[in-house]
């Protein structure tokens, strides 16, 4: 750990000893992330009431509501993380024999999402790129291909908003994606990785990559984009969602999903809701199997494509 | 003396929006999702407050011009849809 300095992600102003994403101008942080010397023994339970758990896999993470706006986020085998909502503060406990090394990756996402979603924001599982000055984010469970795809157009010429976790926020002017962490986690069977180059291996034996990054603090969200690798069929499909499944989607992609609590999930029905109304959700089908140098182009296009074109179908070029 | 209408209302714990035309609800309690058709979305709205069966199928006649007895049957599988999913109040 270093000397605590102040990151700009997602519109926060976050004060942490790691290095979690690019310098804030602020002088005075929003949200202070601090480390306890001691250990926490998981083993022990926590008292309080449940609020979510992760719908895919219960034993990775629980959070509890423990006292009046404090949560307490356990995130199995790794830190135990209290979260004090009002005063902007997040102390991370690391769990006695946990993987400690995992702390800064999840600071600078899990974490903050969780703090987000408790703050009632909007928080996607999304990447999102930058296209003609406007936001595309891609929506999908880890695996799916959206840090993939985000990779491939920034080697297009797309400039990279965040990874792994999109806040969103709609208002009158329209709907804004926040910018997050500019670098790419890539898993070492990313197809992307054979045009890019790969800065370091992350604790979670990730690749990083560092595309160019926007320059925009927040932009205005263009489109939602949901990858679907498919067995190599020769063609890239974009097809647009109805209303009704593309939030039947979003809800299933929030970054901090299985929330118990009903006002939480009232909140995030009601802001998917409003975000279908606001931004068109397409399906990209992209073929994936056979090295094909020119689909980082293809898919690039596509994303950039029309909005007001409900379905293209076009044959990947060799 | 006749026996009161039985109120048809939806439970405060249902979250709902109307999406492309289509009402699409939560139940908060059970975390199931329900997509109501245009019948439905139609019929919606007398829902929230409380409503009758006799109302509904006058709503339903009003908009379609369809016989007393065919709008009977579709309220019928309507409501029997909704109280499958746990998404209306005991009769009061």
């Amino acid at each position: 750990m270093s000397q605590p300095r102040i990151c700009r992600l997602y519109g926060l102003d976050v004060e942490s000893p790691y290095d979690i994403g690019p310098p804030s101008s602020a002088t005075e942080p929003n949200v202070v992330v601090t480390v306890a010397d001691e250990c926490v023994d998981q083993s022990l339970e926590v008292a309080g009431d449940e609020l979510a758990v992760d719908p895919l896999e219960p034993s990775r993470f629980v959070t509890l509501a423990v006292g009046d706006g404090q949560l307490l986020h356990r995130i199995h085998s790794v830190a135990d993380v209290a979260i004090d909502v009002r005063a902007g503060r997040i102390t991370v406990h690391p769990a006695v024999g946990g993987r400690h090394e995992l702390i800064p990756l999840l600071a600078g996402a899990q974490i903050l999402a969780v703090y987000l979603t408790a703050l009632g924001h909007l928080v996607l599982h999304a990447s999102a790129v930058e296209i003609d000055g406007r936001a595309v984010g891609l929506v999908g469970d880890s695996g799916s291909g959206k840090s993939t795809l985000a990779a491939m157009s920034c080697t297009a010429g797309a400039r990279m908003v965040s990874d792994d976790v999109v806040r969103v926020m709609t208002c009158d002017d329209g709907v804004m994606a926040w910018s997050g962490p500019r670098a790419l986690r890539l898993r070492p069977t990313s197809r992307a990785l054979a045009s890019v180059e790969i800065a370091e291996v992350t604790a979670d034996e990730r690749h990083l990559f560092a595309p160019d990054p926007t320059s925009s603090d927040v932009l205005a969200l263009d489109r939602l984009v949901l990858p679907r690798l498919v067995v190599e069929n020769g063609v890239l499909w974009r097809r647009r969602l109805s209303g009704e499944r593309a939030l039947f989607a979003l809800l299933r992609y929030l970054r901090i999903g299985g929330w118990t609590d009903p006002v939480t999930a009232a909140e995030h029905f009601g802001r998917c809701a409003e975000l279908v109304e606001r931004v068109p959700v397409f399906v990209l089908e992209v073929p994936w199997g056979v090295d094909r140098p020119r689909l980082g182009r293809q898919v690039f296009e596509l994303l950039r494509e029309s909005a007001d074109v409900d379905e293209i179908s076009r044959p990947v070029l060799d | 003396m006749s026996a009161s209408p039985v109120v048809i209302k939806l439970l405060p714990s249902v979250s709902w929006k109307e999406v492309d035309g289509r009402v699409v609800a939560l139940n908060l309690t059970t975390s199931t999702y329900l997509t109501a058709n245009l019948t439905g979305t139609l019929l919606w709205p007398l829902l929230v407050d409380g409503t009758t069966s006799a109302a509904l199928v006058a709503r339903l006649v009003d908009e379609y011009g369809i016989s007393d007895e065919v709008a009977a049957a579709d309220v019928d599988a309507f409501v029997g849809a909704l109280r499958s999913a746990e998404l209306l109040a005991d009769p009061a």
